[in-house]
């Protein structure tokens, strides 16, 4: 009995195409949109260069500057003008080169605006400075640097969003599209329609969520392969991300049961809905870490669902870990299973 | 309780807060019989049939449903009621037929959802949303999705409500066709002619009770005046003039003509001639006469003194 309605709530919720788009292409065109971002590209300071005559440094200096990906460099006919720029923004640092080695140095301005990026291009170039002395003046150096690299995991900004997506995704699906669609049914009268049949109308809600849950497991395959195709590094395996994405949505649709409890009509529902989930989805983690917010907010939305969800579902996916060492946080989403049921179960209403 | 009653309801009472919805309703409902509860919107109608649904429960009384009780087994009665809810929707992303074989899938007897579509006249549509049908189309699918389990009693709340009039007579025949099924049904509705034309027996409700409970032809045979004479006259004349022994009532019909009388009388073989001689002394010309069985809406506005309008 109950799978068939299952089957039928499935096929009504693939027939919805408006809201599957909701549910699928929304967050995977969330994802190529900030891939167009390249967000992962190093920093560059853009450098004016000014030399009214070219001198002796000019040569070697444009050398050493084109072999450093740090450096955008241009040239600038004046240091007027390039003071100019300078302050209006458009560089970060302007070198101004004298026209004979002795005599007058060479002046370096930077811009304030961009302190740790202009810390980088200022001891970048005096560096240079001084390797060009020791050699100008002949001098063997007493102790070298040898450099070696070892090659470390680095999480780029793609791979930290796949799993925000994911979260965000499987949060916005379950709080709007339940709530509207238990808005809809009891507008329409379908819940008291139910309720004339022997089946419990308890039953014919859980039906729903447990198609929700069937369509929660293709949302994070689609999401998740999603991100692998633009390119995403998601070194760990896909498999725990399909419970943690069930527990984390059985949290979701309950507060959807609760929004559509509290609310009358369709769109406030789906007003609702996006108040709760807009603020959880930019505070918890989804595109920024949450260690970037003040330490009492981020202490704060770490107990609220989606953000213990992310930790667990990156730990899984960008870790490699096994799902267990981040007990603490599915342990948490399982509080919120329980609590999210209770309310659930408390606000629903039939008319 | 007589072994032929398949609902009986005993003292329900429900109020809402400070309104009082149903004030003490009783009434038994024959099997087999189509059952009319008519009275105007907020008479406590649906409330009524909703308590007897086991979809609410009352205040206080008592209401037996097929020998069970609706609010201690209602699974079992649900099993062999069908039910069509005053402006209930179905599913908008379900066909005709996958709508019937889902609600069928909830009982334990259950009609093939082509046979329902076939009476109801919907054959053709199987494969149809629900959106694209008209809203008489609608209406006779919801009578389908109310047998899809095959039902001793059938419950439907205000059935035409909204229909045009042809769509009204063609779901009209579908209630005889359940009639003739062996099938009890109870209605409600506020068109006093559709529980004439459709009910064994109708009771008539006003503010939360049954004022009146009997055939259509026994209600309308009790009133004081069953009968209406309407005149039409060449000239405009004092009603009182009129008013020859025998005449309950006359009033002045207005219609775009004028001059048009109705005579409330015990009995047109008694006033008829009475009525005539008078015009003739009056000196006043007929235009037009007919005479008219007295309505159900006769009947609310003599036991109410109210008008029942839509």
């Amino acid at each position: 009995m109950l799978l068939k309605l299952i089957v039928a709530d499935l096929k009504m919720m693939f027939r919805d195409r408006v809201s599957l788009f909701w549910a699928l292409a929304f967050p995977v065109m969330f994802m190529g949109v900030f891939a167009l971002f390249n967000l992962d590209r190093p920093p560059q300071v853009d450098m004016a260069l000014v030399e009214e005559v070219p001198g002796p440094l000019s040569a070697p200096l444009r050398q050493a500057l084109a072999q450093m990906e740090l450096f955008e460099t241009k040239d600038e006919p004046s240091e007027a003008e390039a003071l100019r720029k300078l302050r209006n923004g458009d560089y970060d640092v302007v070198l101004v080169l004298p026209a004979a080695p002795d005599g007058e140095p060479a002046r370096v301005y930077y811009s304030t605006a961009h302190v740790q990026l202009n810390q980088m291009a200022l001891s970048a170039l005096e560096r240079f400075f001084d390797e060009f002395n020791l050699q100008a003046s002949g001098v063997q150096p007493v102790v070298r640097l040898e450099q070696q690299a070892v090659s470390g995991r680095d999480v780029g900004y793609m791979d930290f969003l796949v799993p925000g997506i994911l979260g965000m995704g499987l949060m916005q699906y379950a709080i709007i599209g339940m709530a509207t669609l238990l808005v809809g049914y009891r507008a329409k009268r379908i819940l008291r329609r139910i309720q004339t049949t022997p089946l419990p109308v308890s039953r014919f809600v859980l039906a729903q969520v447990a198609a929700f849950l069937v369509l929660s497991l293709l949302q994070t395959s689609v999401i998740l392969g999603a991100g692998r195709l633009v390119g995403a590094d998601i070194p760990g395996t896909f498999f725990w991300a399909f419970p943690l994405a069930l527990l984390g949505n059985f949290v979701f649709l309950n507060i959807g049961i609760v929004v559509a409890g509290l609310t009358s009509t369709e769109p406030a529902a789906a007003g609702m809905g996006n108040a709760i989930g807009l603020p959880l989805m930019f505070l918890s983690g989804v595109f920024f870490p949450t260690d970037q917010l003040p330490p009492f907010l981020a202490k704060a939305v770490s107990f609220l669902p989606l953000a213990p969800l992310l930790e667990a579902l990156r730990a899984v996916l960008l870790d490699g870990e096994p799902v267990l060492t981040a007990w603490r946080e599915v342990l948490l989403v399982g509080v919120w299973a329980l609590v999210s049921l209770a309310l659930a179960v408390r606000t629903f209403r039939l008319e | 309780m007589c072994a032929q009653d398949v609902v009986t309801v005993h003292g329900l009472r429900k109020r809402y807060g400070d309104i009082v919805a149903v004030d003490g309703v009783g009434f038994a409902v024959r099997r087999g019989e189509t059952f009319g509860i008519v009275g105007p919107n907020g008479a406590g109608k649906t409330t009524t049939l909703e308590i007897i649904e086991g979809l609410r429960q009352p205040d206080s009384g008592r209401v037996e449903v097929l020998g069970l009780d609706p609010q201690r087994q209602p699974a079992e009665v649900k099993q062999r009621i069908g039910v069509q809810l005053q402006a209930s929707a179905y599913f908008d992303f379900l066909t005709l037929k996958e709508i019937l074989e889902l609600f069928g899938s909830f009982y334990r007897r259950r009609v093939p959802a082509l046979q329902l579509l076939e009476m109801v006249g919907l054959r053709d549509r199987a494969g149809a949303l629900l959106k694209q049908l008209s809203g008489g189309q609608q209406q006779r699918f919801s009578l389908a999705a109310a047998m899809v389990n095959d039902p001793e009693v059938v419950f439907l709340d205000e059935p035409t409500t909204g229909l045009d009039p042809q769509a009204r007579r063609s779901l009209w025949d579908l209630v005889r066709e359940m009639r003739s099924q062996g099938r009890t049904v109870i209605l409600t509705t506020h068109y006093m002619e559709e529980a004439e034309a459709l009910c064994d027996r109708v009771a008539i409700m006003d503010g939360g009770r049954i004022v009146a409970l009997d055939s259509p032809e026994a209600l309308v045979s009790r009133l004081e005046a069953p009968y209406h004479i309407r005149l039409r006259l060449a000239q405009p004349v004092e009603p009182h003039q009129l008013a020859v022994p025998g005449v309950v009532n006359v009033a002045c019909a207005a219609d775009g003509l004028g001059n048009l009388y109705r005579l409330q009388v015990n009995s047109v073989a008694e006033s008829m001639p009475l009525v005539l001689s008078r015009l003739a002394e009056l000196g006043m010309e007929l235009v037009d006469l007919s005479v008219e069985r007295a309505t159900l809406e006769d009947v609310f506005l003599a036991l109410t003194g109210k008008e029942l309008r839509d």
